[in-house]
């Protein structure tokens, strides 16, 4: 087998700019990629102002900055899918799951995974049901199954 | 205005909506059990009915695909039936044709205790089958006959209703307001005319008509099958009429029960949607293109009776009835309550025209159809865009977001390759 090779960060900012070219793209502290743009969630959707930032050997991370805070469903006390509410950090894959790793394109995944959250997080704030799948945090089957009670309205 | 991807994106929604005030399978299947458990009835050996082969079919907006729920949890459903008789004993006249009718049902234990009052022109059998919500609806059995001898439904209209001529699917109704002829009339040539098939021949033939890119489909001839097969798709004009009745329904649900009897009927929303539709390819354009254009046809005739002019809609087969007939009886709302209906569409479809984001859509559809079919609608939309994901079929467009797999003429889309929404530090 193949071992598939990392990108390096010029790779993800090269891929970065030609994707993303309507954002601002750069590398800060020579070990870390950044970039900051608007993102719509689809043609019917919102802007919303995104960061992500990627240090060199960890996960990408992707931040909404703004609006901040983002608007709640009615009743509900937290986001779907987030790590912090403060930062707005998105979760969007499941890193033990091997989903993302360093020789994955930016561009390509966590970037069109960031615009299909804020997708879901509108449907989300019509419907109060997170529609977009995935796994729920420190989940066990109890969660899953209160989850699912939750998020049945 | 809107772009294309925004249009495309709304279309979906708007079909899903549509989907979700329609029946489903379950009360299509159930409505049509009843029917033929009917029609098998009123056929039999014993009934004074079996020389004329009775032919049961439904008609009206259960044949042309624009049936919807019922706002009203206890609320039932319409289903018009026709119960069409070739040829007549000579000496029957309309009063013996809808008397035998109706003493066939009533020798039927379970028919006789769901018969309501004798209309005037049908049967009325008050579906509660078990309180299920699927059962649930009034059957209005039309008598009528066929002056050819051949049931029209069967040897015309099945066959294939798109090349019949409109005059060949006309058959004889009775009318038990009309006296005397009601009780000495024998000659169904002289009898009220009514034409319900050549009516959705019509009705579909402008739906079918479709300037541009067709995506949907939707067979009349199956929808008057015997026994016709559920179809879940519709084509923009039927979803357009669905659409604007339930946008009646719901503005007049608040109404004192004496109002609300004089809301816009069904059948002039559909006369004049149909007339007013151009070919549009898709439910928004076809919702604006209706609203803005069914008052101008709305016709004004005089009336030698009343000797003034008045408001006219023509059915389509039969330009001497007028659909809005009752908006002149003295004190009626009706034609005040369809301006007051027209001008709140205008409104509330507005918002197609101006810029609109997808919270201020779903709020404004909310208020127009209802809660909870919309709050269903984006829960089925958001499902449908998952189960695209997981099948490695969406794609975003980077600068204007999730597309789903309609991505012709995109140049800036990546696919969504899997994932799971979740992480940790």
């Amino acid at each position: 087998m193949i071992k598939k090779k990392k990108l390096t960060l010029y790779n993800q900012l090269a891929g970065l700019k030609r994707d993303f070219s309507f954002g601002e793209s750069k590398i800060v502290n020579s070990k870390t990629l950044q970039w900051i743009g608007t993102l719509k969630s689809s043609p019917i959707g919102d802007d919303y102002k995104v960061k992500l930032i990627y240090e060199l050997g960890k996960n990408p991370n992707i931040y909404v900055l703004e609006p901040t805070p983002l608007k709640l469903f009615e009743g509900k006390k937290s986001l779907p899918h987030v790590y912090d509410h403060k930062t707005q950090r998105l979760c969007l894959f499941y890193p033990d799951w091997k989903e993302w790793n360093s020789s994955k394109s930016i561009a390509q995944t966590v970037m069109v995974w960031a615009i299909e959250w804020l997708y879901h997080y509108e449907l989300w704030l019509i419907t109060g049901e997170w529609l977009g799948g995935g796994t729920v945090h420190g989940e066990t089957k109890k969660d899953i199954i209160k989850n699912e009670a939750d998020n049945s309205i | 205005m809107i772009t294309t991807e925004q249009k495309t994106e709304l279309e979906d929604i708007l079909d899903a909506l549509g989907e979700n005030l329609s029946i489903n399978e379950a009360q299509h299947e159930a409505a049509v059990r009843s029917y033929k458990a009917v029609g098998n009835w009123l056929t039999n050996d014993e009934s004074k009915l079996s020389p004329y082969n009775p032919v049961i079919s439904p008609q009206g907006s259960f044949i042309i695909g624009t049936i919807i729920q019922t706002i009203d949890p206890d609320g039932d459903m319409d289903l018009d039936i026709v119960c069409e008789l070739n040829g007549k004993r000579q000496n029957w006249t309309q009063k013996d044709v809808k008397e035998i009718v109706g003493e066939q049902l009533i020798k039927h234990k379970k028919y006789e205790s769901i018969l309501d009052e004798e209309g005037r022109r049908c049967w009325t059998l008050k579906y509660r089958e078990n309180g299920s919500p699927n059962e649930r609806y009034h059957m209005d059995i039309l008598p009528a006959i066929n002056t050819n001898g051949h049931s029209v439904i069967l040897e015309k209209a099945y066959s294939n209703l798109k090349d019949q001529n409109i005059e060949d699917l006309v058959l004889s109704i009775t009318d038990n307001e009309r006296l005397p002829e009601y009780e000495i009339s024998t000659d169904p040539s002289e009898w009220l005319q009514s034409n319900p098939f050549g009516y959705a021949k019509w009705f579909m033939t402008i739906a079918d008509d479709i300037k541009g890119r067709r995506t949907k489909m939707f067979s009349l001839n199956e929808s008057v099958n015997p026994t016709p097969k559920y179809q879940k798709d519709r084509l923009p004009l039927q979803r357009a009429v669905q659409l604007l009745k339930r946008h009646r329904d719901i503005m007049f649900k608040d109404y004192n029960d004496d109002d609300k009897k004089e809301k816009p009927i069904s059948c002039i929303i559909t006369t004049l949607a149909a007339k007013a539709y151009d070919g549009e390819d898709n439910i928004t354009d076809a919702l604006l293109s209706i609203v803005n254009n069914m008052g101008n046809h709305i016709e004004e005739k005089y009336d030698y009776g009343l000797n003034r002019y008045v408001k006219w809609v023509s059915n389509p087969v039969n330009e001497t009835e007028n659909f809005a007939d009752r908006w002149t009886l003295p004190g009626s709302k009706r034609e005040a309550f369809f301006n007051d209906w027209l001008e709140q569409l205008k409104v509330d479809f507005g918002i197609f025209q101006s810029p609109f984001n997808r919270i201020n859509l779903s709020e404004s559809l909310k208020k127009s159809f209802g809660n909870e079919p919309v709050t269903k609608t984006f829960s089925d939309v958001g499902n449908r865009m998952r189960s695209l994901t997981e099948a490695g079929n969406n794609h975003v467009d980077r600068k204007a977001g999730v597309v789903g797999s309609a991505v012709a003429g995109l140049t800036n889309v990546a696919k969504v390759s899997a994932h799971n929404f979740h992480g940790n530090d």
